[in-house]
């Protein structure tokens, strides 16, 4: 599965989310968009472990990049490709 | 947290992002995940420490009231978890409220000031208390260091003054919070912990110790201090995304379309030139107002940045309103802010969605005594927004459903004061006032200013001046303050003023009082307005009309400034005058020859107040009359008599000509020809300053 359109399904999946379809989704910051929150991301992080054979480290977590979808997306594919 | 350096009966505040070191051995239900961390606080702090946590709302940011009590944190479940918790307080803080338990959560959170990030603040405590920052889950960033951006003074940010509505410990009321806001100018001035971030780990000021998938980490606010002000000095943009070299083009640009007006313009074309622009309290409607007049008279322009404490006052943000219109939902516009800058309330917040009929008329206001006025509305300091129409337009609006836009902007800019200088031979100056900052209204605000302007245009060609004059043109009461808390020095030199208002109307002239009422600047000033406008009133102080001159005349400054107008009395029905605050307030209604004549009564005014001086005798006890030949016959003339030694009577050096002309029911003049005859015969002399028995004394 294409991490940009798990991670577009799992912040829409229980609120609808005007312009979810365009680039400037991809590049918003969906924790200061309050469409997930501290608590919700270790479920998040959860699910895109169990889905990709993954695992995050600490600097993964932390970076800047694990905010957005493209960022997060980047960070799957790279922990995919070893 | 024991090995980052936590200890016991330490202050610990905390930004978390517990999601991000992944779930505990204990369980993974929010109680469960909460409670593993705050427990970890309490285990390692013990019951002699203070556990805080930020429990921000922004709420009156948002335009939102601020319950203590009920007002959710914004800033993640966890914060709401502990918020709740029995035993935590937290701060009376509308915006930036921290929640604590501990034995000094009480004193770090309680009475915190109204300065976010100021003194008196509760960062400010947690640096008394050397607190400790533990982050989790987290970078080593924090909020706290806007505290140390706020002592430090960064140009980035500036001072913002938000009210709004709160609820706390059973009372209920409006509140202010002034928050160190981004200056939006800047585009490179969003937060950033690029540089904070690895300086602190490679100084060893930070501890971080790996837990689950993420990092705790612990800082002192001493240290967090320490680091920004050091790493601030060599980099400006050392807290921020950067860069910061484009700086604030709104303080320096000189805006377009200033109208032409030059030396010879009349009050007329002054009047026609910047009448209708808007003209709010800073704003470039305003600065362009203000630079079209410096083209009649040389004048200085003092600026005043947003967020300058002008004693208790803050300088508000610079407001412009691009568009703004009401539409039916098919598109037909019912008021456009293109046709009139009144139909929007000054400094109301952006706003755009669709309003039920019943919302919208909630928000527009009418003057229901002229049904085709549309009333001056402003929000300068109650952050909202709100329309007006005429009553004929809102009786109009009668669809279910209106669309509104509100396309206005708030950004970091400089108020502006004008002072016109006319030097005198003493350094006492006497101050005309008037204000500029009402938008697309006349009477009320500009007709002072080009009274004063053209005022000021006479005495500069009037030589041997005894006072300094200053005429200062700024924006009503904020403008007062600007320039008096930065011209502190200079009070004690004014000797008095006169601020000038609302003069093109029919009504004779008003005149109020001074605060003291009684000073040589009220005598003086009386004496003319009755010798030169039989009809004209005066009124106590605050009893006429009030502007500007009550912050001449506040505690602190006490100068006597009086204040003319042309109002109706307030038992006339009329008060002040019948188009105040609206639309209707246009050119037309100037009566021609109004303020060509009030420019004549200031100048007398200033006259009485050129000519008035200390009267010091020269002579000991009652004069020999007959020795100087000024003697009068009592029965022959007794009304002559009676004024050459009422007067004489009086003078002891300590009293001037107004002072002994109010005392003897006398005009000035009266008073004088009496004064002049004796000093023809050496027995008296004219004196800038009392002097009794040949001593300068206190007058």
């Amino acid at each position: 599965m294409d991490p940009v359109e798990f991670l577009r399904n799992y912040l829409t999946r229980d609120r609808d989310v005007p312009g979810n379809d365009t680039e400037e989704f991809l590049d918003l910051d969906y924790f200061d968009a309050g469409l997930i929150d501290s608590f919700g991301v270790i479920n998040l992080v959860a699910e895109i472990e169990g889905t990709f054979s993954v695992r995050f480290g600490p600097s993964d977590m932390q970076s800047k990049e694990f905010r957005t979808v493209r960022g997060l997306s980047g960070i799957i594919q790279k922990l995919r490709s070893g | 947290m024991r090995s980052l350096g936590l200890r016991r009966g330490d202050v610990v505040f905390s930004h978390s992002n517990v999601g991000f070191l992944g779930f505990p051995e204990e369980g993974n239900d929010p109680e469960t995940v909460f409670g593993v961390l705050l427990d970890a606080f309490m285990d390692v702090v013990g019951p002699e420490g203070t556990v805080l946590i930020p429990t921000f709302s922004y709420s009156f940011c948002k335009d939102e009231d601020f319950d203590i009590d009920n007002t959710p944190s914004s800033v993640g479940a966890f914060t709401e978890y502990f918020r709740r918790k029995p035993g935590v307080v937290r701060s009376l803080e509308p915006i930036f409220s921290i929640a604590g338990t501990g034995p000094k959560a009480g004193m770090i959170l309680s009475d915190v000031s109204n300065e976010c990030f100021g003194p008196g603040s509760a960062w400010e405590r947690m640096l008394q208390e050397d607190a400790a920052i533990v982050n989790v889950g987290i970078s080593i960033g924090s909020t706290f260091i806007h505290y140390v951006e706020q002592a430090l003074g960064v140009p980035y940010r500036y001072r913002k003054l938000f009210t709004g509505q709160y609820a706390a410990y059973g009372r209920s009321g409006r509140m202010g919070s002034v928050y160190f806001v981004r200056d939006l100018s800047y585009p490179g001035a969003t937060p950033s912990w690029k540089n904070l971030e690895p300086d602190a780990r490679d100084r060893g000021l930070a501890t971080v110790a790996e837990v689950g998938r993420g990092e705790v980490s612990l800082i002192r606010c001493s240290d967090m201090f320490d680091l920004c002000r050091d790493g601030l000095e060599k980099n400006p943009a050392y807290l921020v995304e950067g860069p910061l070299e484009t700086g604030r083009p709104n303080i320096v640009a000189v805006p377009e379309d200033i109208p032409a007006l030059g030396p010879q313009s009349t009050m007329t074309e002054m009047i026609d030139a910047v009448w209708d622009l808007p003209r709010d309290i800073v704003s470039e409607g305003y600065d362009r107002a203000l630079l079209a007049l410096g083209g009649v008279l040389d004048m200085k322009v003092h600026e005043y940045p947003t967020g300058t404490e002008c004693w208790t006052w803050l300088i508000p943000e610079k407001w412009k309103c691009r568009d703004a219109y009401v539409e039916t939902m098919d598109g037909r516009r019912v008021l456009s802010y293109s046709d009139s800058p009144l139909h929007v309330a000054s400094y109301s917040v952006p706003f755009e969605g669709e309003l039920t009929r019943d919302e919208l008329l909630g928000r527009i206001e009418v003057r229901e005594s002229l049904p085709d006025a549309v009333p001056f509305g402003f929000r300068y300091y109650n952050r909202g927004w709100g329309l007006s129409c005429s009553l004929k337009t809102r009786d109009s609006l009668k669809d279910d459903r209106y669309r509104v836009v509100v396309d206005s902007a708030f950004s970091y800019g400089t108020l502006k004061v004008g002072e016109v200088v006319a030097p005198g031979k003493s350094q006492r100056s006497i101050v005309l006032c008037a204000h500029l900052c009402h938008p697309a209204m006349v009477n009320d605000g500009l007709s002072g200013v080009v009274v004063g302007m053209e005022v000021m245009r006479r005495l500069l060609s009037m030589p041997g001046r005894r006072y300094t004059y200053r005429l200062l043109i700024l924006p009503e009461t904020i403008g007062s303050l600007a320039w008096l808390s930065a011209n502190e020095d200079l009070i004690g030199s004014l000797e008095g003023g006169l601020f000038l208002e609302m003069l093109g109307t029919d009504a004779p002239h008003s005149l109020q009082l001074s605060y003291y009422g009684n000073t040589r600047m009220d005598k003086c000033m009386v004496s003319a307005l009755k010798a030169n406008d039989p009809d004209g009133w005066v009124g106590g102080y605050r009893e006429v009309i009030c502007n500007d001159e009550r912050q001449f005349n506040a505690p602190g400054a006490r100068v006597p400034m009086l204040s003319l107008s042309r109002v109706y009395p307030k038992d006339s029905g009329k008060w002040p005058y019948p188009e105040y605050h609206t639309s209707l307030d246009t050119p037309e209604i100037l009566s021609p020859g109004r303020l060509e004549s009030s420019v004549d009564m200031v100048l007398r005014m200033i006259d009485n107040l050129e000519r008035t001086n200390y009267v010091i005798n020269k002579f000991k006890g009652e004069v020999f009359c007959s020795k100087y030949g000024i003697h009068i016959d009592f029965y022959k003339n007794p009304k002559g008599h009676a004024k050459l030694f009422n007067v004489m009577d009086r003078i002891d050096g300590t009293t001037t000509v107004e002072d002994i002309a109010d005392d003897c029911g006398l005009t000035h003049d009266e008073c004088l020809d009496v004064v002049r005859t004796l000093e023809a015969r050496g027995l008296v002399e004219l004196s800038d300053v009392p002097i009794r028995d040949g001593r300068e004394r206190d007058g």
